[in-house]
């Protein structure tokens, strides 16, 4: 306990030690970039050790000296190096469990390199999403008056298009409007991606849902199971956990994109 | 400290006994820095854990420019020095000096922010921003709070040297240049991790495309030296 | 700035609305958060009744899934961060000063500003009912659940920024206490002879001044996710879910000591107090509190078992975690030992000791056998570990804090509760608690999901879950009971007199209600239990001690002026974080009220530092010329009432006594021996001790 009274300066370094002090540290940050100028040298693992070892150098001398924690009472330092002890044990422990034990989604992608770009909306990579199929070519000779289609044709590439975009929104949950993607709970057999276990499994739900409430016809039966899915429940219809299907999950679709998920699933024979 | 309950009669006139000694707010000063240890222990731990986990560019070896960061460390180290001519000052009521030297560590505290701003702005026309992958989350979030600091620390040394203007400072006062100081002295010191963790170890980093042999030793690397 | 304090002096209200509002003082403040945090208990308590309600029969409808997310999240939140800790805050505020013979706390604006922070914080998660907007992700709220594409309105913002707000507060009272604790102790109160809840309170506040942090950066992060697109707790970025589990158990662990420690600080004053006898064992009860403190940051993982953190790490928790029940014990064990050979008098407050003791076994156990992790992956996320919890934190923490309400409320007021009342309450709790939350064991080896909005009838959880509902009812009247006894009790007339129990602590030799200024006379400490070693000297002589320190004129005592500033600030604090709710969505001002927020917060801060004390006694302070600090420390100024006695700190005169049992040597006149509680020979020849 240093209650010792002296002169309120002297508990504090002369000016000559401050500057002695300014020049070290000085020093001391030049040594570190000399550490790390040659090429070779950057990103090596040994410089690790010389280089926190001079930054804990100079970490002290700041503390003992700018801060005078030297010249203070000793319950000053107890209380700063508890918590600086605690910090960084925090931090070992934090990566020793996340690199240690736990596989890594970088090291994950290291093994299955492959080009990615960042969707910054969705997160994820571009490349995953699903996308429609390419258009397919018409069959017939495109007519020789100009971008104008024949009448005939104009119907049946919205209605395969229209699949093909059920068939994203149930994968990403991403139409016009936006919903919890529906693989989430659902599993599709042959749709990739498409395993959740929480929900009914729709695999055949194209035929089953024209059975499933009397009078009620399949396409309607479908639309009202995703704008008011626990509105009703048929019936035999097993789910792991009943209630989960909140209006909200859906609540952000559009009507075009109902249609196109109505679409897609009455294709589920 | 223990069994010790000495009332100590020397402390100075305007400050009031304590169990310890030590004055109130000083003990409360250090108690703040204590915790805040933690705070950036975590900020720290986040980005260590996300340390090469990036799994977009650009990445640290891109975009990071050592030397630049080097001078403005040295500039930070500076304040710290003019800091304690503050409080030199203050202690032999030599008025002019406390009103310079205060004013100098807030400018030199406001030059580094200016490189940070600078930075910022490179680190953002070169691609990344705070969402662009984990290293600009963390980077920028780690960064950015210790950017916040020095800032609250530059407005309280600014309000300390219009104190000093109206003559308000001196040995009596000295106390209230003191934690300004050792709050200072703290950021400095965070600043010292930062740069060698994020700068001249992390600093090189690279994409899964490089030499994938750099970025685990680096991590076991730094266990291993425990 | 200097025109702005010069025109808005301090203000002076006594008594009133403003007197409360602009209040420093300790009792006041500990009063201020007792209240609101009882309200928020029986808000609290109100959600607990709609689970239970919604549970007590298969496929019960009353409620959507969404309000049953919504409800048990906030009822956990509500009941950790708003009713136990500030309830510990409450006892923290109005014992500590009092039994460390301080006037105030070292910092009296400052605590006035945590309790306005809290109080904030409190409204601004609350604020979500209104929007209906409750943040539905358990208490928890484990990522990425919290993300916005499946959190997609502002509830998960309410919670983060609400709980931001809490750790404001949190941690302005935690360095508030540890400097009281440290620096405000009257003489000769050396660290072993401060009274068990005075220690506990010190560990508690290391403990949040450590742990609060980790959670900041957490909730940082957290809201980052949600509002600016950053990918801390999203896979698909490269993010890590179980990062945010990591940090934010990094924080939890040491919080649960945080609600518990300090409730067993006011067992142990509760129980030696009602057993006439010294704690037993008082060091290692000190030693190992803080061993429990100090273990608590090593054990957070076994919450995170089944996460999958691979064979190493899952046994070194495992054994961290079975390690702390070790120190748990002790205390436990203390416990039992001071009870021993004790007259013990089952008043109120020592019936809720005792079942806090009981039932704190029951949560420790149930807590022992999910330490082991084979055993808790059957556990996660069951109705066992509700019920542990529920052991834990309302058998433990509650049944603490209520006989710490029992044992302080004559102090407080300087009226007696009525007994018959009390006792009423303490057994429709003790009955009604175990009702509840008993059948939650089986039902959670029964396999109930624990937040599970329904069930259904096949699973044969029917008739516990109606059992645990009717529980509730039984703890629901109790309430009532306790909130009649409050009314009742204050409607008597003063009949508690100064020191209703013949305790041991400091604070009991003051007048009840204690005078604005606690201690006329800073007292000098003569030994652990202080005032039972005065009266029992006093009694030995043939004076027995009957009347509390006499009052002296307040005026002559330099007491902290009230302040309007710790108010203003923590309305700043509420606009910055609040203000963060509101996303104009433009380009570089997406959120400009918290900018708003920072200005009041900075006006307060400077008027805060440069405020003079009131003018009654401005002069000759000086303070009066503007003092700078953050604070002005009248709490041990020097008035004239304030000498300290000859040898202040040199040495305290004690007599020395021997235990005719085992042959201790004790420092203080006891009547038993705290080693074996033996009886006392008689007094050896006084001796001088160093302090």
């Amino acid at each position: 306990m240093s209650s010792d009274p002296g002169v309120h300066e002297s508990r504090h370094p002369t000016l000559k030690q401050y500057v002695g002090i300014a020049i070290f540290l000085f020093v001391v940050t030049i040594v570190e970039f000399v550490i790390i100028l040659p090429m070779e040298f950057r990103g090596a693992g040994w410089t690790i050790a010389p280089l926190a070892i001079l930054s804990a150098i100079k970490f002290a001398a700041v503390i003992f000296f700018y801060m005078h924690l030297k010249f203070d009472n000793r319950l000053l330092t107890w209380v700063f190096l508890g918590g600086l002890a605690l910090g960084f044990a925090v931090v070992l422990a934090l990566v020793g469990l996340f690199t240690a034990w736990t596989p890594s989604a970088r090291s994950f992608a290291d093994d299955h390199a492959k080009p990615c770009t960042l969707d910054h909306e969705l997160g994820g990579c571009l490349e995953d999403r699903v996308t429609a199929p390419p258009p397919v070519e018409p069959v017939t000779d495109p007519p020789e008056t100009g971008s104008e289609p024949t009448p005939a044709e104009a119907p049946a590439a919205p209605a395969g298009g229209l699949v093909a975009t059920g068939q994203q929104i149930f994968l990403t949950g991403q139409g016009e409007g936006a919903a919890t993607a529906c693989f989430t709970c659902h599993t599709i057999d042959g749709v990739p991606g498409a395993t959740g276990l929480l929900g009914p499994d729709l695999t055949h739900i194209g035929t089953e849902a024209a059975t499933r409430q009397p009078g009620v016809s399949a396409e309607d039966y479908l639309r009202q199971s995703i704008t008011d899915p626990e509105g009703f429940v048929a019936e035999g219809v097993e789910r792991a956990v009943p209630g989960l299907m909140l209006p909200a999950l859906t609540a952000g679709l559009t009507d075009g994109d109902v249609d196109a998920l109505v679409a897609f699933l009455l294709e589920q024979k | 400290m223990a069994h010790h309950t000495e009332i100590s009669h020397h402390a100075p006139e305007e400050e009031h006994p304590t169990t310890t000694g030590i004055n109130n707010r000083k003990l409360l000063m250090w108690v703040f820095l204590s915790s805040d240890c933690l705070f950036f222990g975590s900020l720290i731990a986040t980005y260590m854990v996300y340390r090469g986990q990036s799994l977009v560019g650009p990445y640290p070896v891109d975009i990071i420019d050592v030397p630049i960061t080097t001078i403005s460390t040295f500039v930070l180290l500076c304040s710290s020095f003019a800091m304690v001519r503050a409080l030199a000052a203050t202690n032999e009521d030599r008025q002019g000096a406390i009103i310079f030297w205060l004013l100098t560590t807030a400018v030199l505290g406001a030059i580094f922010i200016g490189f940070q701003v600078y930075e910022f702005n490179l680190f953002k026309t070169e691609g990344l921003r705070i969402d662009t992958n984990l290293f600009g989350t963390t980077f920028f979030t780690l960064t950015g709070f210790h950017g916040a600091h020095v800032t609250l620390g530059i407005v309280w040394l600014l309000g300390l040297a219009w104190v000093a203007k109206r003559g308000r400072l001196g040995p009596k006062t000295a106390l209230d240049v003191e934690l300004a100081g050792l709050y200072w002295h703290f950021v400095d010191i965070v600043w010292i991790v930062i740069f060698t963790l994020l700068y001249l170890i992390g600093g090189f980093d690279t994409g899964p495309a490089g030499d994938p042999s750099l970025v685990p030793h680096s991590i076991t690397g730094f266990l291993g030296l425990i | 700035m200097a025109t702005l304090t010069d025109v808005i002096d301090r203000p002076t209200s006594q008594s009133g609305l403003w007197s409360w509002i602009t209040t420093v003082d300790h009792k006041r403040i500990g009063v201020l958060y007792g209240v609101t945090a009882f309200i928020f208990l029986l808000l609290g308590g109100i959600e607990a009744g709609i689970i239970r309600l919604q549970l007590s029969v298969p496929d019960s409808t009353l409620v959507s899934a969404d309000t049953f997310n919504q409800m048990f999240t906030m009822h956990g939140t509500t009941m950790i961060f708003l009713v136990i800790m500030p309830l510990s805050a409450s006892f923290f505020n109005f014992v500590i000063p009092l039994a460390i013979g301080a006037r105030d706390v070292a910092f009296p604006r400052l605590n006035a500003f945590s309790y306005w922070v809290f109080l904030f914080g409190g409204l601004l998660l609350n604020a979500s009912f209104l929007t209906n907007q409750a943040p539905d992700a358990g208490w928890f709220s484990y990522a990425n659940l919290t993300e916005k594409p499946f959190s997609a309105n502002q509830g998960l913002d309410y919670w983060a920024l609400g709980l931001q707000v809490l750790g404001v507060s949190s941690l302005a009272a935690a360095f508030n206490f540890i400097v009281t604790i440290v620096n405000m102790r009257a003489p000769g109160m050396s660290l072993m002879r401060m009274p068990l809840f005075v220690w506990m309170t010190l560990v508690t506040s290391i403990l949040l001044v450590l742990a609060f942090p980790v959670i900041t950066v957490g909730l940082i992060e957290l809201t980052f996710d949600r509002n600016f697109g950053t990918n801390f707790f999203v896979p698909e970025g490269g993010g890590d879910p179980i990062l945010w589990q990591h940090l934010f158990w990094v924080f939890g662990h040491p919080e649960v000591y945080i609600l518990i420690l300090p409730a067993m600080g006011i067992v142990s004053e509760v129980l030696p107090t009602f057993s006439r006898k010294p704690l037993f064992g008082y060091p290692v009860v000190v030693f190992s509190g803080v061993v429990i403190g100090i273990m608590g940051w090593a054990v957070w993982s076994h919450h995170m078992f089944t996460v999958g953190l691979g064979p190493v790490a899952v046994t070194v928790f495992m054994i961290t975690t079975m390690l702390i029940a070790v120190p748990t014990g002790v205390k436990i064990f203390n416990w039992i030992g001071t009870l021993w050979g004790g007259q013990v008098d089952l008043k109120t407050a020592m019936l809720f000791a005792l079942g806090f003791v009981a039932l704190f076994i029951v949560g420790g156990l149930s807590g022992v056998s999910h330490a082991v992790a084979p055993s808790d992956n059957q556990q996660q996320d069951t109705y066992y570990i509700v019920a542990h919890i529920h052991y834990v934190l309302f058998g433990g923490a509650l049944f603490g804090i209520f006989a710490g309400v029992y044992y302080w409320f004559p102090k407080l007021t300087g009226k007696l509760f009525h007994e018959g009342l009390g006792k009423l309450h303490f057994w429709l709790y003790f009955i009604g608690m175990n009702v509840t939350f008993f059948p939650m064991h089986y039902l959670g080896l029964n396999g109930m999901p624990r937040r599970i909005y329904t069930y259904a009838s096949e699973f044969g959880w029917d008739g516990l879950n109606m059992l645990a509902s009717l529980g509730y009812l039984v703890l629901f009247v109790g309430t009532l009971i306790f909130i009649v006894n409050v009314l009742i009790s204050l409607r008597k007339e003063p009949d508690a007199g100064h020191d209703p129990w013949d305790a041991p602590g400091l604070e009991w030799s003051i007048a009840s209600p204690p005078p604005s200024y606690n201690f006329a006379k800073i007292p000098e400490v003569e030994g652990l239990d202080h005032y039972w070693i005065v009266k029992r000297r006093a009694a030995a002589e043939g004076r027995p001690v009957t009347e509390p320190e006499a009052y002296v004129d307040p005026s002559t005592i330099h007491m902290p002026d009230p302040s309007y500033w710790p108010l203003v600030t923590a309305i700043g604090v509420l606009i910055l974080a609040g203000g963060m709710l509101f996303d104009t969505g433009w380009d570089y001002i997406r959120f400009p009220i918290p900018f708003i927020g920072g200005i009041i917060c900075f006006i307060g801060i400077i008027a805060w530092a440069n405020e003079p004390p009131a003018k009654e006694h401005a002069g000759g302070d000086h303070h009066a010329e503007g003092g700078h600090g953050m604070e002005h420390h009248p709490a041990t100024a020097t008035a004239a009432v304030m000498e300290r006695p000859a040898g202040a700190g040199a040495g305290a005169v004690t007599v020395r006594l021997l235990c005719s049992n085992c042959g201790n040597q004790l420092s203080s006149s006891f009547r038993f021996c705290p080693y074996c509680g033996g009886a006392v020979e008689s007094p050896a020849e006084p001796d001088h001790q160093e302090g």
